[in-house]
């Protein structure tokens, strides 16, 4: 919970920076967007985060064999898995509001046109496309983090979130990028889903 | 859920992950193709069409008797503008508000521009705005909004709302002020609005259909990526001293041909069908026609219109001389940026003459070009077949500029060129298949492995011939899929035929034997509960 | 004692190709202490593997509780306890917290008999368990499993690490757990003197396939290790069956055999042996005669 509140921090501090130092009126050209772009640049370093929290959740299980020893209690391995993508979705969800409340709030508070609050829904296509690139983000991770060895597990879930994150560099934070990346996460989630509930657990 | 489901979910999952993956990777290959193909010829470098006379257009002139030569245009393309990627255009156009009908610069920092959240127009004070397209900055001072109703230094109900408008602007005055004429879908009608009066008028309801909806009133271009140059005739002038030397027709005093110099008297609106009128801005209606936009398909026909969605660019530039209206030009790219159409229109909007040129031949005549083109070729043959051909039955539905962030499927690929050609169906197919060659070649070959190796690891028949019909129509992509999603079981020997079958199987996959024949030695003796037992 | 609360039928499992259960059968019923044994590496912990759902089986089907194996519910899960070889737990949790996982997740839980089992064991609530011994996680697992108050205990080795009297302690755990009603209890030990203390029947795994599966009384009663003195040397080649084992040395023969009957001391007869005396076997014995 710690880790939004920290962002948000961040993107408050670039963008008044920016206006602290500015000394022509050119300058100001990029505070409203610069928040923007720091909410892109951000919402790109948080699918690397969650995928990152993914694969290590997947390998420490595999170590601590923590899987293991729930799956002789009372519980299935589905629930387990629904625990771990539940818990992952509200983390992301919580993350996402806050980060899209502190845009708001800059916005709010900084001399730029109103239209940036929410020029044709922007907001909300920049959170459904950031969720689903995160959620996607975190299945792969999750996914990967089984692997035995160490180079896979950690390299493997970056890369392939560097890749599923392009298609926001192509396609825009439009429907379609967001329809993917619904796709993407589906994808993920199920593989993921798939592995966990027939490989064997040591 | 049975095993057979959860193989199913794993091949799915992974497949859809693969082509993920691999479709981006070759858009980014094929971008960097295309990135090299441009750039490195220069970044202004320039395709152009070949010269078009005028002479038709400014008569008198044409026949001088100390006319040299005749006047001329040509056109050409420069920075491909509409390579951005989807999150540059949203940055551009919903950010900083980049598109030209929506910022209209008066002058220093006075702006009028429109704001979509309010539906209004808005006159102000802009600090640090960039450049004319540029509205982004501070707003420091608001002079006035206005709407369909009216104008106000507030933003009123009264004033109404702008639904969707289009609009262009003129000066009128000695003051050259900024007069707004925007046309509103809802009003279907012409509003016209003057800051410095504050008044609005509205002209007569124009007809609703959707041919006739206007697309772009005043500066008709999209990407402004387009020039049209024209050549004024050259006169053999002589000077006092009796020597006879070549002299044009005098470029500012005589000839306009330049949008912002004529902007008061000739207001251009481009129809959503491709056609050109006048704006009539004294009764605030269409009048009449100037032309159309060219349509540079394979099948050169110039007199066909065609419509702006599906043009990649266009840009029309009319033709003053002294300050009589002469003619119209008119430029159009095709989708794939690979034609320029150029046309030219006399001042009844008849069609004179045009050419079509194919574009890329700079390209080719520079040492890397033909490697670069050969690259993206087969770049293109590495997507997965099927998705290649229905790029061909796709590339003239989509939108022109989202058809440049398609991943999945290639409207400007060598095969989604025989899309819109005009041969016989026959023709096409067979135009197809050899462009497509190298695809099914590898398609064909990865199957062939496939279908072999499913048969050793022991998939079921029709398991073995879906493997193989997916692997022809997704290519590489099945192919990883397969690989990643192979069973990794090792095999048994059969005590019944002797080759290797899957210990998970009841029946062995080849001779369809059993479990009859144990693996292990049978044991001298076991104790069960009831009568002794003899193993 | 009707119903089989465990049931193995055509067990086959490979691993990278190799045949480590073969065709195993063997059923459970309930109220029952069935203690499997088999050395090193015949496949006890992969059938108990299987059981829990740990493990996929290569073939066969395999039932707890009524329900197939990889089909469990978390309600039936709930029902089991498993003691692990190696117990493994949360390493990074405290003991404390551990415990009110296991019992937020349980179906019902003993908090009582849990406490009591905790100062029986004398284990601290707030060490983290990598920091406990080998015996103390032993201790912490069997509690844990206990504390469900299950109607099956799958115990792998659940002595290995105790200290005697922790065994001792352990072993009459289980005995208090079977006596109550429709308990079930599948173990594996390598202490055959626990096994032979507690359990009702037993299996003995080799090669990946069950030769033993009956009680334990039955077991002793069936294999029997005979010596034989014959007046001249004792014949070399004895075409009996179910020789377990056959030593001979000048005139004196011993020789293990299972299911004897009367056949079969009639065959030996036919040799005429001097004397023919019965050496008692242990469950141990037997089990290394196997």
């Amino acid at each position: 919970m710690l880790l939004p509140l920290v962002l948000a921090l961040v993107v408050i501090a670039l963008v008044i920076s920016s206006e602290t130092f500015a000394r022509s009126n050119y300058r100001q050209l990029g505070v409203s967007s610069g928040v923007v772009l720091s909410f892109w640049g951000i919402s790109g370093f948080l699918s690397l985060y969650f995928a990152g929290i993914g694969s290590y959740q997947s390998y420490t299980d595999r170590n601590a064999k923590v899987s293991t020893f729930l799956c002789t209690l009372a519980t299935t391995r589905h629930q387990i898995f629904a625990a771990k993508t539940i818990a992952a979705v509200v983390y992301i969800l919580i993350v996402l509001i806050l980060l899209a409340g502190a845009y708001v709030i800059l916005l709010m508070i900084l001399p730029s046109r109103p239209v940036l609050l929410n020029p044709s829904g922007l907001l909300g296509r920049m959170i459904f496309t950031a969720f689903w690139a995160h959620l996607a983000g975190y299945g792969l991770g999750l996914l990967l983090g089984w692997n035995q060895g160490r180079i896979i597990p950690t390299f493997g879930p970056l890369l392939l979130s560097i890749v599923i994150l392009c298609m926001i560099l192509i396609k825009g934070f439009s429907l379609s990028a967001g329809v993917v990346l619904m796709l993407a996460a589906a994808a993920a989630l199920g593989r993921a889903w798939q592995k966990f509930s027939t490989m064997p657990l040591q | 859920m049975n095993i057979q489901n959860k193989y199913l979910i794993k091949v799915l999952t992974v497949g859809l992950i693969c082509l993920l993956v691999f479709t981006g990777v070759l858009f980014w290959a094929r971008q960097f193709c295309q990135f090299f193909l441009i750039s490195l010829g220069g970044m202004y470098f320039r395709d152009n069409t070949d010269k078009i006379s005028t002479m038709d257009l400014l008569g008198d002139y044409e026949y001088d008797p100390n006319l040299i030569n005749h006047s001329s245009v040509w056109s050409s393309v420069r920075w491909r503008s509409w390579l951005g990627l989807g999150i540059s255009e949203e940055y551009f156009v919903e950010i900083m508000d980049f598109s030209a009908d929506k910022n209209y610069q008066r002058e220093n920092y006075e702006a009028v521009f429109f704001d979509r959240q309010t539906g209004l127009f808005i006159h102000g004070n802009i600090l640090g705005y960039y450049g004319r397209r540029a509205a982004e900055g501070k707003v420091s001072q608001i002079f006035a909004y206005a709407g369909p109703e009216g104008i106000s230094p507030q933003p009123i109900e009264a004033l109404g709302r702008f639904s969707e408008s289009v609009a262009g602007v003129m000066r009128e005055g000695e003051d050259q002020r900024t007069v707004l004429l925007a046309y509103d879908h809802k009003q279907s009608c012409i509003i016209q609005i003057d800051f410095n009066k504050r008044t609005v008028r509205k002209g007569p309801k124009l007809p609703a259909n959707s041919d006739h909806k206007p697309v772009q009133i005043g500066e008709i271009s999209k990407y402004d990526s387009i020039y049209i140059a024209w050549l004024p005739p050259t006169f053999k002038a002589i000077d006092p001293s009796g020597t006879a030397h070549p002299k044009k027709l005098n470029y500012e005093n005589d000839i306009s041909s330049n949008f912002y110099q004529i902007r008061p008297h000739f207001l251009p609106v481009l129809y959503a069908n491709g056609e050109i009128h006048k704006l009539d801005t004294e009764k605030l209606e269409i009048s009449s026609r100037l032309g159309h936009l060219p349509g540079p398909k394979s099948r050169y026909d110039m007199r066909q219109t065609t419509v702006p969605e599906d043009l990649l660019d266009y840009k029309i530039q009319p033709l003053f001389v002294k300050g009589q209206y002469r003619g119209l030009f008119a430029a159009g790219l095709s989708r794939q940026g690979t034609r320029l159409g150029l046309a030219v229109f006399d001042a009844r909007g008849r069609f004179i003459t045009g050419n079509n040129t194919h574009l890329g031949q700079q390209v080719r005549r520079q040492p890397y070009g033909p490697l670069f083109q050969v690259l993206e070729y087969l770049l293109e043959n590495l997507h997965p077949p099927l998705l290649s051909v229905v790029s061909v039955f796709t590339a003239e539905i989509f939108e022109v500029e989202s058809s440049y962030r398609a991943m999945f499927v290639m409207p400007h690929s060598y095969v989604a060129g025989y899309g819109a050609a005009k041969e016989s169906v026959y023709l096409r197919v067979l135009g197809i298949l050899s462009v497509m060659a190298p695809a099914l070649l590898l398609g064909f070959f990865l199957a062939v492995q496939v279908a072999r190796d499913a048969v050793l690891v022991g998939f079921s028949r029709s398991a073995v011939w879906w493997w193989m019909a997916g692997t022809l129509a997704f290519g590489l992509v099945a192919y990883i899929t397969y690989r990643l999603t192979r069973p990794t079981i090792r095999l048994v020997t059969c005590g019944n035929c002797g080759n290797l079958r899957r210990p998970d199987q009841q029946l062995c996959h080849r001779c369809r034997a059993g479990w009859e024949a144990t693996e292990l030695a049978v044991p001298a003796w076991r104790v069960f509960d009831g009568a002794a037992t003899q193993a | 004692m009707n119903d089989m609360v465990v049931k193995i039928e055509d067990l086959y499992k490979y691993f990278d190709g190799r045949c480590v259960l073969n065709g195993v059968n063997l059923s459970v019923p309930r109220g029952c202490i069935y203690g499997l044994l088999g050395r090193n590496g015949t496949g006890k912990t992969t059938i108990i593997r299987i059981l829990l759902g740990l493990e996929p089986a290569t073939r066969g089907a395999t039932e707890l509780l009524g329900a197939e194996s990889n089909r469990l519910t978390a309600r039936q899960r709930g029902k089991i306890g498993y003691v692990a070889e190696g117990h493994h737990l949360i390493q990074n949790y405290k003991v404390g917290k551990l415990a009110q996982l296991c019992k937020n997740l349980a179906n019902q839980w003993d908090q009582k008999f849990f406490d009591h089992l905790m100062s029986t064991f004398r284990l601290p609530m707030d060490r983290k368990i990598k920091k406990l011994s080998a015996g103390m996680r032993a201790q912490l697992n069997l509690a844990l499993a206990m504390a469900i108050n299950p109607e099956l205990l799958i115990m792998d080795d659940p002595t290995l690490g105790l200290d005697t009297i922790a065994r001792r302690q352990f072993l009459e755990l289980a005995i208090d757990l079977i006596q109550k009603e429709g308990r079930t209890i599948l173990f594996c030990s390598h202490i055959l003197s626990d096994v032979e203390r507690i359990a009702d029947r037993i299996g003995i795994l080799r090669a990946g396939k069950i030769l033993v599966d009956c009680s334990l009384e039955e077991l002793k009663r069936r294999i029997k290790k005979l010596r034989f003195i014959f007046a001249d040397k004792a014949p070399s080649q004895l075409h009996l069956n179910e020789i377990i084992n056959q030593q001979s040395s000048g005139r004196e023969m011993i020789l293990t055999v299972a299911n004897w009957n009367q056949q079969k001391q009639a065959f030996m007869e036919t040799f005429g042996p001097a004397s023919c005396s019965e050496i008692a076997l242990s469950l141990e014995d037997i089990f290394i005669e196997c």
